[in-house]
């Protein structure tokens, strides 16, 4: 275990792990390389406080070469590590290395702007899409609960109870059971729009719960 | 090498009078634990099945370019577990299995009481005997599976302060008689192989461990979540994604072992 090394020391030329193309936007723990030394990587896991990392593991470049493509990827670009900076990865695949607040806003407004498709993918019934943004909007940001809401109405129009039933838990900490019915029913009638008596009552209360 | 355990704590006095009833607990019903990257349980998750690496290698036809720890030491058709938390940095996904799969592999599957891969890596793990080659050393310190489980059971009531700090991470307060300095936990968690492939069924299957972004977007991941939710086999979500996931995930396998071991 490599001892506390400076940021200033260090370049970012990679990101631990190897993602499968649909894991997008993500942010990305890096992989380090000297800067004055082209044979020593650090390889997180690792902390980062106060411009310094810590408990990272150090390897060779023959070791990070061997583990590139299967425990890490290393990339063509690298950047000067700097502090309060966060390396991640676009819906495009596009990596980009920015400040924390930089990613984060980013990652709201992607969280934004595939809520707002997802929710118009879902009422032209193109379940498929409406799910796969879901899980875009989660993986962007997975504080924002109404995600969650959405996609289980797919996966319970679906029939896909044990589906449903993680969904149930994982927003469990932040919603009781109830609230988690109602939203999900809410959504539901948008796939299955309630029979034209009831279109009303269900349009009065989807705006309630957008006030 | 459990007569060499017994001997060093006789001569340290270290012989427990009766074993600690946690140290019975945590040796004989302790999981094991499979960590890997998401891309990895992707095909896991798709396959249904973990391979080893050679295997995994022979099916992608992308046979390895350079000697890996593995190849070295001859274990790289095996499926690697440890009988422990999940302890592999840099992932952050995980598979836990139940006993029986030990149990079912008695005669083919072998254990050292360390991670083997650490030994290669002198970064890692040092031998204290500098001149003896890692590969006798390594062979010397074969198990038997399940019968490592007794190697472990003293080990825990006689090298560590307390049983539980095997689970938790925590170093023993003696080095033991094997030899071994430097590293992490993995220098004295006990590792256990199992030949060419292991199926995630729910035979054996205990938990998965998974960032929850993940599960709800690689819908192979999603798919064997399901799976396990309608097979009763426990699924545990933690926050992703980032620097923190291999600790998230670190840090509730301990709490879901402490529970199960309790």
């Amino acid at each position: 275990m490599a001892g506390p090394v400076s940021l200033s020391d260090l370049l970012v030329v990679g990101y631990s792990d190897v993602l499968p193309p649909s894991i997008k936007p993500v942010r990305l723990p890096p992989v380090f390389r000297w800067r004055d030394n082209e044979d020593r990587y650090l390889l997180p896991p690792f902390h980062i406080t106060a411009g310094m990392v810590y408990n990272g593991t150090e390897v060779s470049a023959e070791e990070a070469m061997r583990l590139n493509g299967d425990q890490i990827t290393l990339l063509e670009q690298a950047w000067l590590a700097e502090r309060d900076f966060e390396l991640w990865m676009d819906v495009q695949g596009r990596i980009e290395y920015q400040p924390y607040a930089d990613v984060q806003a980013a990652m709201d407004q992607i969280h934004v702007e595939c809520f707002r498709s997802a929710q118009s993918a879902l009422r032209n019934q193109h379940l498929e899409e409406a799910d796969r943004l879901c899980g875009i909007c989660i993986l962007a940001n997975g504080e924002k609960l109404e995600p969650y809401f959405l996609k289980a109405a797919i996966l319970r129009h679906w029939g896909r109870r044990a589906g449903v039933e993680r969904l149930r838990e994982i927003t469990a900490r932040n919603v009781d059971q109830q609230w988690f019915e109602d939203r999900l029913t809410h959504w539901l009638q948008v796939i299955q729009p309630a029979p034209s008596k009831m279109r009303g009552m269900a349009a009065t209360r989807a705006r309630s719960f957008a006030a | 090498m459990l007569r060499d355990l017994q001997n060093y704590a006789a001569k340290h006095g270290l012989a427990a009078a009766t074993p600690h009833q946690f140290a019975n607990r945590i040796s004989d019903g302790c999981l094991l634990s499979h960590a890997t990257t998401v891309f990895r349980m992707n095909g896991v998750a798709a396959a249904r099945i973990i391979y080893s690496q050679r295997e995994f290698a022979r099916q992608s036809g992308n046979p390895p370019s350079s000697p890996t720890t593995e190849t070295r030491l001859g274990t790289d058709n095996d499926v690697f577990f440890f009988l422990a938390p999940f302890r592999y940095p840099g992932t952050n996904c995980g598979l836990l299995f139940k006993r029986s799969l030990e149990d079912l592999h008695s005669e083919q599957g072998s254990a050292t009481p360390f991670d083997s891969g650490g030994i290669v890596d002198s970064t890692k793990c040092r031998l204290q005997d500098a001149t003896e080659p890692v590969l006798g050393f390594f062979e010397r310190h074969q198990l038997t599976v399940p019968e490592h489980r007794s190697y472990l059971q003293l080990a825990l009531s006689t090298l560590f302060a307390q049983p539980w700090d095997y689970i938790d991470g925590i170093d023993p307060q003696m080095p033991g008689p094997i030899g071994l300095t430097g590293g992490d936990a993995r220098r004295w968690t006990h590792e256990v192989r199992i030949p060419v492939s292991v199926p995630v069924d729910q035979r054996h299957l205990q938990a998965l461990f998974v960032p929850k972004g993940i599960v709800n977007r690689d819908p192979e991941i999603e798919r064997l979540d399901e799976w396990c939710r309608e097979q009763s086999i426990d699924t545990v979500y933690f926050n992703s994604p980032g620097l923190g996931e291999f600790d998230a995930m670190r840090n509730l396998s301990i709490e879901y072992l402490r529970g199960r071991l309790q």
